[in-house]
C-alpha cells in the first residue's frame, strides 16, 4: 500500500476549512510545519482512519472531535493496492459512515463495515491493538522510547526488529499465544516435565485407584478360592459322612473280626498236630541214634577182640629179645673199671707236670719285683728329704710380691721426703770446722743433711738452732709403718732383707721340681704303691719256695690224659647203651601189657553190654527195623500237618486285615476332624471378606479407575495439544524470522554504514543482533547513545520498508517528528540513507516541525492545502 | 375363580457403584436404588397388592457390602403385609454359602428367596414357578424346567425368570436366552422377566418390567414397575406400569451443522424430570466453524450447570476451519501459519487417529486462546 493523500475536516484544530495534503509522491515525502501545527494530528487521524471502525466509540476516536465547532471529524485517504487507486473516507462520532471508492471507476466498492474490512485486507493488517502491518510508523517520542524500552544488550534491536517483523507476521500475537499456551501447560507439567496441579492429582488418583483395584481383585480371588476351597471340603466331608460308605465299612469289620476268630481256631488245632508231628520226628530220630551207635559199637567190639589178639603176640617177642640182651651186660661193665684205673694215673702225671711248669715262672718274676721296690724305697726317701726342706722356708709368691712393693713404697716415700724437705750443709771456715752438730752429731763438710720438721741445729759456741717447719704430710710416720711392715715381713720368711727373701723363694722352687721329678720315678716302680709291690713280693716267694720234680713234659701228659679219657668215656657209653637196650625192652612190654589190660576190660564192659559177641549181628538187624518203623510214622504226620496248614486260613492276614479296617475308621474320624476344623476356618474366612464387601467395593473402585483414567487421559491429551501448539508456533515464528530477518539486516546494513560509517550490525544465534562494530570496536546496542540507538530504530524501519517494496508489498514508514537528537553531521546522513532507501521504492512520508533543519532532506515537500466541505 | 394382583419388577441392581461420578452425586444415586423399593411398596399399597415378584439381579453383585444387603431387607421388612418374592439373576446367582445364604440367615417372613427351581403357591390357586440362575452361566435355557413343574388344574401359573428372549440381539446371552414362548409352551399365565433394564412387553403374557432406578445411559425404557392382574388361568393379564425412578438418565444426539439452531434443539433437553436429577449423555456429530463450536461450548455449559450430570461425546464433532476463520484468525504470520499447519497435520495420513486428533485439539485450543486475548483486548 502507498499513501497518495490525506485529507481532515473537522479533526481536533482542523476546523471546517479542513487540510489536505494531495499527491504524495513515491518515494521521500516531507510535511515540513511548526510547532502546534497540528502534525501528530495527522498521524494520528490516518491510523485511525485505517484501524477503527468509524462506528468506534474507543477515547482514540473520540479524540478525533474538533475543537471548534460540532463538526463530525471526517477523514479521507487516497491509497494505492496493487497499481490501483483507492479513496478511503470515513467519518466518526456523528452520522458515522465509511466507504471506499475505486478512483478509475469512481464506484463505491464498500461502505461502512465493509468498508473496513476492506481497507484491513488491503494493507494486510489485522488488529489496531497491536499496530498496523502495512504502515511502519515511528511515533513522535516513541522512536527512542522504544529502543530504550528493551530490556537489555542485543534484545533492544531484536526486540525492535522483531516487532517491525512481528507486525508483519503475527510474531507479536505468538508469542503472547504462546507464552499463553505455556501457562496453561504450566498448570499440567513442571518445567522438567513433570505433572503438576491437577494433572499430578489425577496421577496420583490413578495410582491409589490401580492399589485398590489391585488389592481388591487379589481378595475376590482370595473369597472365590476360600468358596472352592468350602465346597471342596464339604464335598470331602460329604462323601466320608456317606452312610453306605460307613455302614459298608462296619459289615466288613465285622466280617474281619469273625473271620479272624475263625482263623484262631484253626490255628490251634494246626499247632495240635505240629507238635504231634515234632514228638514223631523225635521218636523217629532217637531211634535212628540208637541204631548208630550199636551199629558203631558192633564195629568197636569186633576192632577190640581184633587188637588184643595182636597185643599178645607182640608182647611174647618183646621178653624174648630181652633175655638177650641181658646176657649181654657182665662183660661191658669189667671194660669199665680197667679203662677208669688207666685214666685216674693219666690225671696225676699230668698235674705234676704242670706245677713244674709253673714255679720256673715265679722266679724270674721275682727278681723283677725285688728290683723296683729297691728303686722305689730310694725314690721314697728322697722325696722325704726334699719336702723337709720346702717345708722351712716359708716364703710364698704372694709373699715375695708384697715385700717387694713394701720396698718399692719405702723407696717412694724415701724419695717425697728427701725432695720435700730442706738440706743441709755446712762450710766451715776456717777453723770452725766440725763445729756445727744436729742431735750432737757434727756436721762434716762434705755432708749435706735432710732437714727434719724438728731439727735442732748447736753451734758450737754459738747456741742451738731450732728449724721448725710443717708438713702437709705425715711421711715420717707413714715411712716408718712402712718399715715396719717390711721388718713384720722379712722376719716371717726368714730373710734378712728382699734380696735374701727372692733367694729363698727360688731354692724353694728348686726343691719343689725335684720332688716332683721323685715321685715320677717311684710312680713308675711302683705303680699301686710300695707295700702292694712289698706283698706281691711276699706271695711270689712264698710260691717259688716248694720243689717240683717231673719225668715228662707237660704237654705230653695232657695228651696221654685225653687218650685214657677217650677209652673210658667210650666203655661208659657201651655199657650205658647195653643198660637202656634192657630198659626199653621191659618198659615195651610194660606197655604192651597195660595195653592189654585195657583193651581186655574193654571188651569185658561191651561184652556185659551186648552180650555175647555171637549174638551182636541180630540186635543189629532188630535194631535197624525198628528204626525205619519211627521215620516212616513221622514222614505220614508231616504230610498230614503240610495238607492241614495249605488249607488253613491266614491268621496274621486276617489280624492285618481287622486292623487295616479299624485304622482306616480311624483315620475317617481324623479326617473328619480335620475337614470340621478346615471349613470352620474357611468360614470364618468368607465372613470376614463378606463383611468387606469386597464385590462391591471392587466395583466402586473400578468405577473411579475408569474415570480417573479418562480424566489422566484427557489431561495428557491437553499436555499433548498444548506441546504440540507451542511447538507449531514456535516453529511458524521461527521460520518467519527466518525469512525476514536476515533479509532486513542485509538491508539495514548498507543504510547503517551511510550514518555511522564502517558501522556493522552483528548477529548473534538465531538472528539476534549482538553488537555494532565501528572501527574495529564491537559496542553492545544498548551501551549506545539514545541517538544511535533511535537512528538505528529508524533505518530499521527503513530497511524493512525498503525490503517490503521489493516484494511488491509497499508498506510506507511514517516518521513524526523523528531524529531530534541528532547532530546536524548525523541529521546529514540519515537523510542521505532516508533518500536512499527511499529511492529503491520504500515511500516514506516525514512529518517535522524543524523546517531548516530539515530544509536539506530533499525529497518532495509537501504543502497543505484546506479540504472545505 | 382364582384371581391374583402382583407387583412385578427386576433388576434392582442393589449396589451398584457409580465410582464414575462426583461423590455427591454418586451417594444420591445408590440411595435413589435404595428408596425405589419404597415407591414400589408404595404402589404396592396403594394398588391393594399383596406380592411383589423380583425377577432377579436384585443385587449387583454377589459380594456387595453389609449395608447394601442389610438396609434394603429392612425396608422391605417394613411393609410385613407384602410378601417380597425374590429371584437370584446372573448378577447375583444363588450360590452355596454367599449371599443367599447370608440374606436367608437375616431376612424376615415376608421375604421370600426362590433359590431352588421348585414349584411355590403364591396365594390359594396361584402358584411362581422360578426360574433361579445357580451360577453365572447355567448354559441353558432355565424356564425349561417350568415343564416339569405341575400345578393343580385351574391354577394361575406365574413363571419368574431372568434372562433375555431371543427377541434381543446382541443384548442377552445366548447361553441362557428364554424361549419368548415359554409362557405358551409351559402353559404359564403369565412370564415375569428380568434382565433388560428397559420395560418390554415380549406378548401378552411376556413381560419385561425393566429396572425400577436406571443406573446407566440406555436407550430402552426403564424406571417403572408393571402391577399385574390376573383374573384367571387362561384370562389374558392386564398389566399397568408405574413410575418409579427418581433419576432421569436422557440420552440425546444432535448433528450439528452450520445453520443448525442447537440453541433451540438444547431448550428440549430437559423434560418432566427436575433438571437437578437428570443426568444427560449429549452426543455430538457433524461440522461446526469456530464461532458456533466456541457457542456450543457455553450452550453446553449452560446445561452442565444446571443437569445433575452431563456426558459430552464430541470426539465426532468436527470443528471446520474456514478461511474466513482462519483469515479472522490472522491474515498472515506465525499464528496464520501455525493455524495452517495444524490445520494440515489434522487431516494428515502420515499421522495415526491419535495424532490427528492431537493436532485437532491443539488447532481447537489455537483459536480458544485467540478468542481469550480478544475478548481481552477488544
Amino acid at each position: 500500500m502507498k499513501l497518495r493523500a490525506v485529507r481532515l475536516r473537522d479533526v481536533r484544530r482542523f476546523g471546517s476549512q479542513g487540510i489536505a495534503y494531495n499527491d504524495i509522491g513515491d518515494g521521500l515525502s516531507v510535511v515540513a510545519e511548526p510547532n502546534e501545527f497540528g502534525k501528530s494530528t495527522i498521524f494520528q487521524a490516518v491510523r485511525t482512519a485505517l484501524f477503527f471502525k468509524h462506528s468506534s466509540g474507543d477515547k482514540v476516536v473520540k479524540t478525533l472531535a474538533p475543537n471548534v465547532g460540532g463538526g463530525a471529524p471526517r477523514v479521507q485517504l487516497d491509497i494505492e493496492v496493487e497499481g490501483k487507486l483507492y479513496r478511503v473516507t470515513k467519518q466518526f462520532l456523528k452520522k458515522a459512515s465509511a466507504e471506499v471508492q475505486d478512483l478509475s471507476s469512481l464506484e463505491i466498492i464498500a461502505r461502512d463495515g465493509d468498508a473496513h474490512d476492506w481497507i484491513l485486507k488491503s494493507i494486510g493488517s489485522d488488529k489496531p491493538g497491536e499496530g498496523p502491518s502495512g504502515l511502519l510508523w515511528v511515533e513522535q517520542g516513541k522512536s527512542m522510547h522504544q529502543p530504550d524500552g528493551g530490556t537489555a544488550g542485543g534484545k533492544l534491536l531484536s526486540n525492535l526488529l522483531e516487532r517491525e517483523v512481528g507486525n508483519v507476521t503475527g510474531g507479536e500475537r505468538a508469542r503472547l499465544y504462546i507464552q499463553s499456551a505455556r501457562e496453561r501447560l504450566a498448570k499440567l507439567h513442571t518445567s522438567t516435565g513433570r505433572p503438576t496441579g491437577n494433572y499430578k492429582s489425577a496421577q496420583q488418583e490413578l495410582s491409589a485407584a490401580e492399589e485398590s483395584v489391585t488389592t481388591l481383585t487379589q481378595k475376590m480371588g482370595e473369597s472365590e478360592n476360600a468358596h472352592g476351597e468350602l465346597r471342596d471340603t464339604k464335598l470331602s466331608l460329604d462323601n466320608l459322612n456317606n452312610d453306605e460308605d460307613i455302614n459298608e465299612t462296619t459289615d466288613k469289620i465285622e466280617r474281619a473280626e469273625k473271620s479272624l476268630e475263625e482263623t484262631k481256631i484253626a490255628s490251634t488245632k494246626l499247632d495240635g498236630l505240629r507238635l504231634r508231628v515234632e514228638t514223631q520226628q523225635d521218636l523217629a530220630d532217637t531211634e535212628k541214634a540208637r541204631h548208630k551207635r550199636l551199629e558203631e559199637d558192633h564195629a568197636e567190639g569186633f576192632e577190640l577182640i581184633e587188637k588184643i589178639d595182636e597185643l599178645a603176640g607182640r608182647k611174647e617177642a618183646a621178653k624174648s629179645e630181652y633175655e638177650d640182651a641181658k646176657k649181654l651186660h657182665a662183660p661191658a661193665l669189667i671194660a669199665v673199671e680197667e679203662a677208669r684205673t688207666i685214666f685216674k694215673t693219666a690225671q696225676e702225671t699230668e698235674r705234676n707236670s704242670v706245677l713244674a711248669e709253673k714255679a720256673g715262672k715265679a722266679l724270674d718274676e721275682l727278681k723283677r719285683i725285688e728290683k723296683s721296690i729297691q728303686s722305689a724305697e730310694k725314690a721314697s726317701a728322697k722325696i722325704g728329704d726334699l719336702s723337709a726342706h720346702i717345708l722351712k722356708i716359708n716364703i710364698s709368691r704372694d709373699q715375695l710380691d708384697q715385700l717387694e712393693n713394701l720396698t718399692r713404697g719405702i723407696a717412694v716415700k724415701t724419695a717425697q721426703i728427701d725432695a720435700s724437705r730442706p738440706k743441709l750443709s755446712v762450710d766451715y771456715t776456717s777453723g770452725g770446722d766440725r763445729k756445727v752438730s744436729i742431735d750432737n752429731i757434727p756436721v762434716a763438710p762434705e755432708d749435706e743433711i735432710t732437714l727434719t720438721p724438728k731439727t735442732d741445729l748447736e753451734i758450737e759456741n754459738v747456741g742451738i738452732v731450732h728449724i721448725r717447719f710443717n708438713e702437709n704430710a705425715n711421711f715420717d710416720a707413714e715411712l716408718s709403718e712402712q718399715k715396719t711392715k717390711m721388718g713384720n715381713f722379712l722376719s716371717d720368711a726368714g730373710a734378712l732383707d728382699l734380696k735374701d727373701a727372692q733367694s729363698l723363694f727360688r731354692k724353694k722352687k728348686g726343691f719343689r721340681t725335684e720332688c716332683t721329678e721323685q715321685k715320677r720315678l717311684l710312680a713308675v716302680a711302683a705303680p699301686d704303691g710300695l707295700d702292694v709291690l712289698r706283698a706281691e713280693y711276699a706271695t711270689l716267694r712264698e710260691d717259688t719256695v716248694s720243689e717240683v720234680l717231673s719225668d715228662i713234659g707237660a704237654e705230653e701228659a695232657r695228651a696221654d690224659l685225653e687218650a685214657a679219657r677217650e677209652t673210658l668215656e667210650t666203655e661208659k657209653i657201651s655199657v650205658n647203651s647195653q643198660a637202656a637196650r634192657e630198659t626199653k625192652l621191659l618198659e615195651t612190654i610194660g606197655r604192651i601189657q597195660s595195653n592189654l589190660d585195657i583193651l581186655t576190660g574193654s571188651l569185658a564192659a561191651m561184652v556185659e553190654k551186648m552180650g555175647d559177641p555171637a549174638t551182636w549181628t541180630n540186635g543189629l538187624k532188630t535194631s535197624k527195623k525198628q528204626m525205619s518203623d519211627g521215620c516212616e510214622k513221622a514222614d505220614c504226620l508231616k504230610t498230614e500237618l503240610e495238607d492241614a496248614t495249605e488249607n488253613s486260613p491266614d491268621l496274621e492276614a486276617a489280624k492285618a486285615t481287622l486292623q487295616r479296617l479299624r485304622q482306616g475308621e480311624r483315620n475317617r474320624s481324623v479326617r473328619i476332624s480335620k475337614l470340621r476344623e478346615a471349613m470352620a476356618r474357611i468360614e470364618q474366612l468368607i465372613k470376614n471378606l463378606q463383611a468387606e464387601g469386597i464385590g462391591e467395593r471392587l466395583g466402586e473402585t473400578a468405577d473411579q479407575l475408569e474415570a480417573v483414567q479418562q480424566k489422566v487421559k484427557a489431561y495428557e491429551d491437553d499436555a499433548i495439544a498444548l506441546q504440540l501448539l507451542i511447538k507449531v508456533l514456535e516453529q511458524t515464528q521461527q521460520t518467519l524470522q527466518d525469512e525476514f530477518f536476515a533479509p532486513v539486516i542485509r538491508e539495514l546494513n548498507p543504510l547503517l554504514k551511510m550514518v555511522i560509517p564502517n558501522g556493522d550490525i552483528r548477529l548473534g544465534d538465531n538472528f539476534q543482533p549482538e553488537s555494532l562494530h565501528r572501527n574495529g570496536l564491537a559496542e553492545k546496542i544498548y551501551s549506545l547513545s539514545g541517538g544511535t540507538q533511535e537512528q538505528i530504530a529508524i533505518l530499521t524501519r527503513l530497511a524493512f520498508a525498503k525490503l517490503m517494496a521489493k516484494r511488491g508489498k509497499a508498506s510506507p514508514v511514517i516518521l513524526d517528528d523523528a531524529l531530534v537528537y541528532d547532530d546536524d553531521e548525523r541529521l546529514e546522513k540519515m537523510f542521505t540513507a532516508l533518500n536512499v532507501a527511499t529511492q529503491d521504492g520504500a515511500q516514506c512520508l516525514v512529518l517535522t516541525c524543524r523546517q531548516r533543519a530539515f530544509s536539506d532532506l530533499g525529497g518532495q515537500t509537501l504543502t497543505h492545502e484546506t479540504w472545505p466541505e | 375363580m382364582t384371581a391374583v394382583k402382583f407387583i412385578h419388577t427386576a433388576d434392582w441392581q442393589l449396589g451398584a457403584t457409580f465410582g464414575g461420578y462426583d461423590p455427591d452425586l454418586a451417594g444420591q444415586l445408590k440411595a435413589a436404588r435404595l428408596s425405589v423399593i419404597d415407591r414400589i411398596a408404595k404402589i404396592a399399597q396403594n394398588e391393594n397388592i399383596d406380592h411383589v415378584l423380583v425377577a432377579g439381579d436384585v443385587w449387583d453383585k454377589e459380594e456387595p457390602a453389609p449395608q447394601t444387603i442389610r438396609q434394603p431387607l429392612e425396608i422391605m421388612g417394613k411393609y410385613p403385609k407384602i410378601t417380597w418374592w425374590l429371584l437370584p439373576g446372573n448378577h447375583d446367582p444363588a450360590r452355596a454359602d454367599r449371599l443367599w445364604s447370608r440374606i436367608v440367615e437375616i431376612a424376615k417372613d415376608n421375604i421370600r428367596p426362590l433359590l431352588i427351581a421348585e414349584l411355590v403357591e403364591m396365594q390359594p390357586g396361584a402358584y411362581i414357578l422360578p426360574a433361579p440362575w445357580n451360577s453365572k452361566q447355567p448354559g441353558r435355557d432355565l424356564t425349561e424346567d417350568f415343564d416339569q413343574m405341575e400345578t393343580p388344574e385351574g391354577s394361575i401359573r406365574i413363571g419368574l425368570a431372568h434372562g433375555g428372549t431371543t427377541d434381543f440381539s446382541g443384548d442377552a446371552p445366548n447361553s441362557s436366552v428364554v424361549n419368548p414362548n415359554r409362557a405358551t409352551l409351559s402353559n404359564l399365565s403369565y412370564l415375569a422377566l428380568g434382565d433388560w433394564h428397559g420395560m418390554k412387553e415380549i406378548n401378552a403374557r411376556t413381560w419385561f418390567s425393566g429396572t425400577p432406578e436406571p443406573d446407566r445411559f440406555r436407550r430402552n425404557d426403564p424406571g417403572y414397575c408393571l402391577s399385574v392382574s390376573i383374573e384367571g388361568p387362561q384370562a389374558i393379564p392386564n398389566v399397568i406400569s408405574h413410575k418409579t425412578a427418581l433419576y432421569d438418565w436422557r440420552m440425546v444426539s444432535y448433528d450439528l451443522r452450520t445453520g443448525f439452531d442447537l440453541d433451540e434443539a438444547l431448550s428440549s433437553v430437559f423434560n418432566t424430570t427436575p433438571a437437578h436429577q437428570t443426568l444427560i449423555q449429549m452426543s455430538l456429530t457433524g461440522q461446526l466453524n469456530v464461532s458456533e463450536r466456541l457457542a456450543l461450548s457455553q450452550l453446553t455449559d449452560d446445561v452442565s450447570e444446571r443437569a445433575a450430570y452431563l456426558q459430552l461425546r464430541d470426539r465426532d464433532l468436527e470443528t471446520l476451519i474456514s478461511a474466513d476463520d482462519l483469515d479472522a484468525l490472522d491474515l498472515s504470520g506465525s499464528v496464520r501459519l501455525a493455524a495452517e499447519e495444524l490445520s494440515r497435520l489434522k487431516a494428515s495420513d502420515d499421522l495415526d487417529a491419535n495424532g490427528r486428533a492431537n493436532a485437532s485439539k491443539a488447532l481447537d485450543l489455537l483459536f480458544t486462546i485467540a478468542a481469550t486475548h480478544e475478548g481481552v483486548t477488544s
